[in-house]
C-alpha cells in the first residue's frame, strides 16, 4: 500500500504532519480575520461623515460583520490567501535543490515563480474587485491598481532567488508579533504606494474625467495601501505561525499533569482553538488545542524529519534554543536517567551524531581530500594556491589563456550513442509522446550547441551555463544549515555537562564528539581548496554564504569545549585526537 | 582616601605593568596601525559622496522644510529618530564624553588585554606580553560610545558607533565574509549606537541606538538583523543601556527618556516585563549572582536595587520592583563625610564582592562591599584617588584574573588608566575592617 502513497506521507510522521496541518488552518484563519479588519478600515474611510457618526459607524458594522454579501464574496479572497499560504509552506520545507548550472535554475525555478506570480495577481486583482464593490467611484481602477500592487509585492519580494527560511532569533507573544507586523506592514504600504497612487491617477485623468471627484484619489490610494499591507502582513503571519515554538521534549513519557502523552487529535484541536479565540482571540498561548491533545515530540523525531527543510531547520533552533536557556528545565532532563535506567541523551545523540557523519561523507564526496603531507610544497602546490605570486617568485610570465575551440558539433556523452544508432535508423516511432520527447531532446541538444558556439562568446552569458566547481560542495552546505544551530547546541550541552551531569551520560560520549567536530571542520578546510585558482579555471570559484556560517560556529564551538575541558584533556585515550586537540588548544591560546 | 596595603601596592604595580598606558610608555610605545582606512579608494569615495549627500540635504531641508517636516513625522511613527553627537553626549556613562582622552575602557573577558576607545574614536588594544598595542580605526568608525569582546572568539570585538556597529576579526588572520578584517553591522536609522551586548556563546548581539525607537538583535556571523525589540507604550525616544544578567535570562533596557523594560529570554519565546522607573536610567549593573539589577538615575543621588518578585503559585507572572538602597548625597567613610553626589557610572565585582563608583564631577572612585543578606545593604571599603592632580574618572571596569582575585581598571580624565589587582588578602582586611567597625 505505501507505493502508492505521495512521499511525504511515508516519510514524515503522522504527528508532524498533523502539526504542520494544524499550524495552516491557524495562519488562514488568522488572515480571514484580518480582511475582516482592513475592509472595516476601508469603509471608515469611505464612509466618513464628520456630522452623522453614529451613522457611519453603523454603515462600516453593516457592510462587514453583518452582511451575507461581503462573507460571500470574501470567500473568493480567503482561496487566495489559503493557496498563497500553502505555496509559503511549500517553499519554507523544501529542501535545497542543487543546479549545475545558473540557466538550469532559472529553467527549472520558473514554474514556481509563475504559480506565485499568478496567484499574487488573482489576490491583488480580487482584493480591488472586492474593494470597488464597496465604494462606487472605484470601478476600474481600482482593478487594475489591485493589478499593479500584487505586481509590485512580487518583484519586491519574490523577484529574486528563493531565499531560505530565516528563523527569528528571539519569538515574541503573538499578540506583539501581530501588531508589531500590521503597524509596520502599514507604515510600509503607505510609503510604497504614494507614488503609484498618483501615477495610476494622472495616467486615468488623461483618458476619463473622473478627477470631478478628488476623493477617488484618496480611495484608491487607501484601496492599494491596504491590498500591499495585506500580502506584506499575510505573508509575515505565516511565517510567524510557521516559527511558533514546538512542543518538543526530550523523551516521551508521562505528561506534567500525570497522564500518559498520546497521539494528536486533529479534531480535538481545531475545537479548542475556536474555544480559545471566543473567549481571547489574542491568547498569549497560541499552542492551544495541543497541550490540551498532549502532543509531543521528541527531539530526535524533530531533527531527523529530512523530508521538511524548513521543520529541520526549526527544531535544530529549538534544540539550541533549549540547551542555551539556563532556566528551561528540559536541557536538564539531558543528563538524567529515566525508569529503565536508560538516558535519554542516546537516542538524541545518535541521530545528531548520524547527521553530522553524513555531511562529513556528503562533503568528501565533493571535495578534494588531501594526498600528501601540507608540510611538502611542491612548485605544484604553489602554484595551486596562489599561482600570480608563485611565477613571480620564479620568474615566470602569465600563461595565456587558451583560446575556446569553435566546433559546431560537440559530442555529448548521450549523443554519442545516439549518433552511433542514426546508422540504423530506428521505424518512426508510432507513439507521440515518445516522439515529443525527443523533439524536445534533440532541440535541447540543438540549443546547447548553438548557445555554447555563439551566445557564450559574452563573459556573462557564458556563465549562465558553466557549472561552478563548488556547485556540489555549495548545494551540501546549504543542506547542511541545521548543524550551524545544531553543532552550537551540541557544544553548550557538553559545557553544561561539566556542573550537571552527574551520571556521566554525556560526557562518555566526549570523545567522539571532538572526533566528529575535528572532521567537520577538516571537511570545510578541505572545501575552502575549492576556491584556489587552477590552470584549468578562469572563472573564480566561490562558496555559498552557509560555509562561512558552518566555518565560524564549528570553530566557536571547538574552541568553547576545548577552553571548558582543556584541564581534562589528558583522559583522551586516543593519541592522534589527544594531539589534534593539544595543537588546537595551542593555537587558539596563543594569539 | 585609604591608600593601598604595601603588599597590595607591589601587586598593584604588577599589575599596571600589564597593560601599559599612554602616560607610562611615553613615546617608546606607538600604537601600531593595522588597518589604514585611508589607503582604501572605496573608503575615500564614500567618505567624499557622505560629505556631498549631506551638502545635497542640507540644501533641500533649507527649500522645502514641509516636505521635511512630513517625512520626519513618518520616520518616527517607524521609530525611527534623528539623533546628534550632542544626544550621545548625554547618552552615556561617560561624563564630558566629547572632551576626555579615553571614552572607554573594555578588559578582556579571559585575557589579560584591554581595549580602549580615545577621543578621537581609535580602539587600541593592549596585550599582556612584549607585543606593540594595536591601533583600529576606520573611516565611518566615528563618535564611538562602547566596545565589547566577543564571548568564546578571543580576538573578535564589537564597536559601537554613530554608523552603526563594527565588528573587528582576529585582526591579521581572519577574513570575514565580506573579505577584509572588519564589517559593519547598519540598519535603517540604527545610528549612534550606544551599547552593544553579546549573548552567552557570542551568537547573537543586541545593540541600543538613540536612532530608533527599538532594540536590535543581529546575527553577527551572517551580518543580517533579524528582530527588533518593541519598547513598551510606544515610547519614542531611543535607547542608552543594554545589560544581559549574568546567567542571559533577563535583558535589561534603559530609554534615553524616562522608562526601563526587562526582557525574559526563555526557551519558548521573549517576554516584556516593564519595570516602573520615574526617571531616566543613568547607569545599571547587574550583580554578579543575576538577583539584583543595581540602578541610578539621572541627576539624582539615589541608588536603587531591582529585583525580581516571583510568586509560589503558578501562572503568576514574576514582576520587577526597585526598591531604595542608599543615598550617595553624603557617605561617611574612614573619619570623614564624602560628598559624592550624583553616580555616573557603576560597576560589579564578577565575585560579588566589590562595586565600585564613579560620581560627576569627583576625583575618585568609590570602592564598596556588597553585603547579600535580607535587605541588601553597601558598606564603604575604599577610596581610589587619581596619582595625577585635577584628574577625575571617566571610566570604571572590573575584570577577573584568577578564580580568587581580580582587577580594577580606572581611566581617568588625563589619558591614563591604574589597574588595581584586588587579591583574596585585601578582600579579607576591608571585611575585618567594617565587621570590626560596621559602617554609621
Amino acid at each position: 500500500m505505501e507505493e502508492v502513497q505521495p512521499a511525504y506521507v511515508v516519510q514524515v510522521p503522522a504527528n508532524i504532519r498533523k502539526l504542520i496541518l494544524w499550524r495552516y488552518i491557524y495562519a488562514t484563519w488568522l488572515c480571514a480575520c484580518l480582511e475582516y479588519v482592513l475592509l472595516g478600515l476601508f469603509l471608515v474611510v469611505v464612509h466618513f461623515e464628520m456630522g452623522n457618526t453614529s451613522d457611519w459607524i453603523k454603515q462600516v458594522f453593516t457592510n462587514t460583520l453583518c452582511s451575507i454579501y461581503t462573507w460571500t464574496l470574501m470567500q473568493g479572497l480567503h482561496v487566495g490567501v489559503g493557496i498563497y499560504g500553502l505555496l509559503l509552506f511549500k517553499m519554507h520545507n523544501k529542501r535545497p535543490i542543487y543546479y549545475a548550472t545558473r540557466m538550469e535554475r532559472i529553467i527549472r525555478e520558473l514554474p514556481r515563480k509563475l504559480t506565485i506570480l499568478a496567484v499574487l495577481l488573482y489576490v491583488g486583482f480580487y482584493s480591488g474587485f472586492f474593494y470597488s464593490r464597496f465604494a462606487e467611484d472605484l470601478k476600474f481602477i481600482s482593478l487594475y491598481y489591485g493589478l499593479f500592487c500584487g505586481l509590485h509585492y512580487f518583484m519586491r519580494v519574490h523577484r529574486r532567488r528563493h531565499v531560505f527560511p530565516k528563523l527569528p532569533i528571539a519569538r515574541f507573544g503573538l499578540r506583539i508579533s501581530v501588531k508589531w507586523i500590521c503597524w509596520n506592514s502599514a507604515l510600509l504600504a503607505l510609503r510604497e504606494t504614494f507614488l503609484p497612487a498618483l501615477f495610476f491617477c494622472v495616467c486615468y485623468f488623461f483618458f476619463t474625467t473622473f478627477l470631478n471627484k478628488p476623493q477617488t484619489w484618496i480611495y484608491t490610494w487607501s484601496a492599494g495601501v491596504l491590498i500591499t499591507a495585506k500580502l506584506h502582513i499575510v505573508r509575515q503571519i505565516y511565517d510567524v505561525v510557521l516559527n511558533l515554538k514546538l512542543p518538543l521534549v526530550i523523551e516521551k513519557g508521562l505528561h506534567p499533569n500525570g497522564s500518559q502523552s498520546q497521539n494528536i487529535c486533529l479534531r480535538t484541536m481545531i475545537w479548542e482553538l475556536l474555544k480559545q479565540w471566543i473567549c481571547d482571540p489574542f491568547n498569549e498561548n497560541p499552542q492551544c488545542g495541543i497541550e490540551e491533545t498532549q502532543l509531543r515530540l521528541t527531539l530526535s523525531e524533530a531533527l531527523s524529519t529530512k523530508f521538511l527543510y524548513g521543520f529541520q531547520l526549526q527544531a535544530a533552533k529549538d534544540f539550541y534554543d533549549i540547551v542555551s536557556c539556563y532556566d528551561s528545565p528540559k536541557c536538564r532532563e539531558i543528563f538524567q536517567l529515566n525508569r529503565c535506567m536508560k538516558a535519554p541523551w542516546s537516542e538524541l545523540r545518535d541521530v545528531i551524531l548520524e547527521m553530522l557523519d553524513e555531511f562529513i561523507k556528503n562533503m568528501e564526496a565533493c571535495c578534494p581530500q588531501p594526498s600528501m603531507s601540507k608540510q611538502q610544497k611542491s612548485l605544484g602546490e604553489m602554484l595551486r594556491h596562489s599561482e600570480r605570486q608563485a611565477r613571480l617568485y620564479l620568474g615566470m610570465r602569465p600563461l595565456v589563456p587558451p583560446f575556446p575551440k569553435f566546433t559546431l558539433t560537440k559530442h555529448y556523452p548521450g549523443q554519442e550513442h545516439r549518433c552511433l544508432n542514426m546508422k540504423n535508423p530506428q521505424p518512426y516511432p508510432s507513439d507521440l509522446w515518445a516522439f515529443l520527447r525527443e523533439m524536445v531532446s534533440w532541440m535541447n541538444n540543438a540549443a546547447k550547441i548553438i548557445l555554447e558556439n555563439y551566445v557564450c562568446s559574452s563573459r556573462r552569458l557564458e556563465q549562465l551555463f558553466k557549472s561552478n566547481v563548488c556547485s556540489r560542495a555549495n548545494h551540501e552546505l546549504r543542506c547542511a544549515q541545521p548543524l550551524i544551530l545544531i553543532i552550537q547546541g551540541l557544544a553548550t550541552v557538553c559545557e553544561r555537562s561539566l556542573t550537571e551531569d552527574k551520571y556521566g551520560v554525556v560526557q562518555s560520549d566526549l570523545k567522539r564528539i571532538f572526533e566528529i567536530l575535528i572532521n567537520v571542520e577538516q571537511q570545510l578546510i578541505n572545501a575552502h581548496e575549492l576556491t584556489y585558482p587552477t590552470l584549468q579555471t578562469r572563472l573564480p570559484a566561490t562558496l555559498d554564504k552557509s560555509y562561512h556560517l558552518l566555518r565560524v560556529s564549528t570553530g566557536r564551538s571547538l574552541d568553547g569545549m576545548l577552553e571548558a575541558f582543556g584541564p581534562y584533556l589528558e583522559h583522551i585515550s586516543d593519541k592522534t585526537l589527544l594531539d589534534k586537540l593539544r595543537e588546537r588548544l595551542k593555537n587558539h591560546r596563543s594569539v | 582616601m585609604s591608600a593601598p596595603q604595601t603588599e597590595d601596592n607591589n601587586e598593584t604595580e604588577n599589575a599596571n605593568e600589564l597593560a601599559p598606558t599612554s602616560s607610562d610608555t611615553g613615546n617608546e610605545v606607538q600604537p601600531q596601525l593595522i588597518w589604514n582606512p585611508y589607503e582604501n579608494s572605496w573608503s575615500c569615495f564614500q567618505q567624499l559622496f557622505a560629505t556631498k549627500w549631506n551638502q545635497l540635504l542640507v540644501r533641500f531641508t533649507a527649500r522645502f522644510p514641509s516636505l521635511v517636516n512630513a517625512w520626519q513625522t513618518y520616520q518616527k511613527l517607524s521609530g525611527i529618530l534623528h539623533p546628534s553627537a550632542e544626544m550621545l553626549k548625554n547618552g552615556t556613562e561617560t561624563p564630558n564624553w566629547d572632551e576626555v582622552p579615553i571614552r572607554f575602557l573594555a578588559p578582556h573577558p579571559k585575557l589579560n588585554w584591554m581595549a580602549l576607545v580615545t577621543g578621537e574614536d581609535k580602539v587600541l588594544l593592549f596585550y599582556d606580553d612584549d607585543r606593540m598595542p594595536t591601533c583600529v580605526e576606520h573611516v565611518q568608525q566615528q563618535h564611538v560610545s562602547c566596545v565589547v569582546w566577543r564571548p568564546s572568539v578571543i580576538t573578535t570585538w564589537a564597536v559601537g558607533c554613530a554608523a552603526g556597529i563594527f565588528i573587528w576579526l582576529d585582526v591579521g588572520c581572519t577574513k570575514s565574509i565580506h573579505g577584509s578584517p572588519m564589517y559593519l553591522l547598519s540598519n535603517s536609522g540604527h545610528t549612534f549606537v550606544t551599547s552593544v551586548q553579546w549573548n552567552r556563546d557570542g551568537s547573537i548581539l543586541a545593540s541600543a541606538a538613540l536612532g530608533t525607537a527599538y532594540i536590535l538583535l543581529w546575527d553577527p556571523d551572517d551580518g543580517s538583523c533579524l528582530n527588533s525589540l518593541p519598547f513598551p507604550n510606544n515610547c519614542n525616544t531611543g535607547y542608552r543601556i543594554l545589560r544581559y544578567s549574568p546567567r542571559y535570562t533577563w535583558i535589561f533596557c534603559a530609554a534615553q527618556g524616562v522608562g526601563a523594560s526587562m526582557w525574559h529570554i526563555g526557551s519558548n519565546e521573549w517576554r516584556l516585563q516593564e519595570i516602573r522607573v520615574k526617571g531616566s536610567v543613568q547607569s545599571a549593573a547587574w550583580s554578579a549572582c543575576g538577583s539584583f539589577l543595581f540602578l541610578s538615575m539621572k541627576d539624582s543621588t539615589r541608588l536603587y536595587a531591582a529585583y525580581c518578585e516571583t510568586s509560589v503559585f503558578r501562572g503568576v507572572k514574576p514582576k520587577w520592583k526597585a526598591r531604595f538602597l542608599i543615598n550617595l548625597e553624603r557617605v561617611p567613610f574612614g573619619g570623614r563625610v564624602f560628598d559624592c553626589g550624583v553616580p555616573q557610572a557603576i560597576a560589579i565585582d564578577p565575585g560579588n564582592i566589590y562595586m565600585a563608583l564613579i560620581f560627576r564631577d569627583r576625583p575618585f572612585v568609590f570602592l564598596f562591599i556588597l553585603i547579600a543578606r535580607d535587605p541588601l545593604e553597601l558598606w564603604p571599603a575604599d577610596i581610589k584617588q587619581p596619582s595625577l592632580s585635577g584628574a577625575y574618572p571617566v571610566c570604571v571596569r572590573f575584570s577577573s584574573m584568577k578564580e580568587t582575585s581580580r582587577i580594577l581598571a580606572i581611566a581617568w580624565s588625563t589619558g591614563n588608566v591604574e589597574r588595581w589587582l584586588l587579591t583574596p588578602d585585601y578582600v579579607l582586611e576591608h571585611l575585618n575592617d567594617i565587621w570590626v567597625k560596621p559602617p554609621q
